[in-house]
């Protein structure tokens, strides 16, 4: 940053004693962002408990219009990057440079991967008109209750969605960082910190697979 | 102050690192729990489906909390903090579930009053659900 910070370590903010304090500092705060996070897919929650105690056939009849295969593929790809997003903090935390560098790219690999199977799912929505509300194409035999089921599937799966793009554009940051060096076993906050963002974003999933594609 | 920077640097603080085997073996169990829960899916279990479906995924989520994310040997206040979002979570599901079995009785008086407020006004292979049986009039109230 500044020159007058070139003596210090270079990542240490000068209103933190040391590296230990910077590190509980910036803990807590990410405890506190993924508190509200928690209370931010807690309304998608209300709202899929709601409907489903309220209409428990629609969900029923909702089901065989998922894939179950895909969704648990996707659902071995988050948990296969949840891994490699805590390895990554192993390697950070003893300093192997290598590593980290290995673990990043791997967790961002998922991340895509996740995407793009996603991406191939809502294609099929999309083309089968099975989308939310007013997009709802209606066929024969075909409720038109499952309006509100794509409601709450493309908000729950899309919001999560959006915290997996928002994990790769914070992974690539990360992996520029690694490459160049900055992290040490003394520096390695944001490797940690993201590295609890990801977990958090494979929790919602962990929930989103059998509530919405395992419905018997 | 450099070199007092420096002896912070060597005395920082001592994380907690997770060892291979305790990575691959969380890895392994969750992997593990995502097979039992597809394959319970399958089975018929009734009323029990969505019970057991929920039980294996809050075991898959307190191993990703305890290890992967370290709660085990972080502060107490960390763990406190998630205790209290799950808290309020269930606060707000467990509220609005109660609320609207509270209110389900006048719902369902409107729905026989106003049949063209039905949740369900058209439901495609139904017919049932129509409403034509109670249309007698009273839509005309409003």
């Amino acid at each position: 940053m500044s020159s007058s910070h070139e003596e210090h370590a270079p990542f240490l903010a000068h209103h933190f004693d040391d590296h230990g304090k910077q590190f509980d500092a910036g803990k807590m705060g990410i405890w506190v962002f993924l508190l509200t996070e928690i209370m931010f897919f807690s309304g998608l929650f209300v709202a899929y408990t709601l409907y489903r105690t309220m209409h428990p056939e629609v969900f029923q009849s909702a089901a065989q219009y998922l894939d179950t295969t895909m969704g648990a593929i996707n659902t071995c790809v988050l948990i296969f990057s949840s891994l490699t997003a805590a390895w990554a903090v192993r390697c950070a935390q003893l300093g192997q440079k290598k590593g980290l560098i290995i673990n990043l790219s791997l967790t961002l690999l998922c991340a895509c991967a996740f995407m793009v199977i996603k991406y191939m799912e809502y294609s099929l929505k999309f083309e089968h008109g099975l989308l939310p509300g007013k997009w709802f194409v209606e066929e024969i035999g075909r409720p038109d209750t499952l309006k509100t089921f794509f409601g709450i599937y493309f908000a729950m799966t899309g919001l999560h969605g959006i915290h997996v793009v928002g994990g790769m554009v914070v992974f690539v940051w990360l992996l520029k960082r690694a490459i160049r060096g900055d992290f040490t076993p003394s520096y390695y906050g944001p490797i940690d910190f993201a590295a609890l963002y990801w977990h958090l974003v494979d929790l919602i999933w962990i929930f989103l697979f059998p509530l919405l594609y395992l419905i018997n | 102050m450099s070199s007092d920077t420096k002896s912070h640097d060597a005395e920082a603080h001592h994380p907690h690192v997770l060892p291979i085997p305790v990575l691959l073996g969380v890895w392994g169990a969750l992997m593990a729990l995502t097979v039992l829960t597809v394959a319970v899916s399958k089975l018929d279990l009734g009323a029990a489906d969505l019970a057991v479906a929920m039980a294996i995924a809050l075991v898959k989520a307190t191993l990703v909390a305890l290890i992967f994310m370290h709660l085990l040997w972080d502060k107490g206040f960390h763990s406190l903090i998630v205790v209290g979002g799950v808290l309020a979570m269930g606060l707000f599901i467990g509220a609005t579930l109660f609320d609207r079995a509270h209110y389900n009785e006048s719902i369902e008086q409107l729905e026989r009053d106003h049949p063209s407020v039905r949740r369900h006004p058209k439901a495609i292979g139904h017919p049932e659900t129509d409403g034509h049986v109670e249309d007698s009039g009273e839509a005309s109230d409003h």
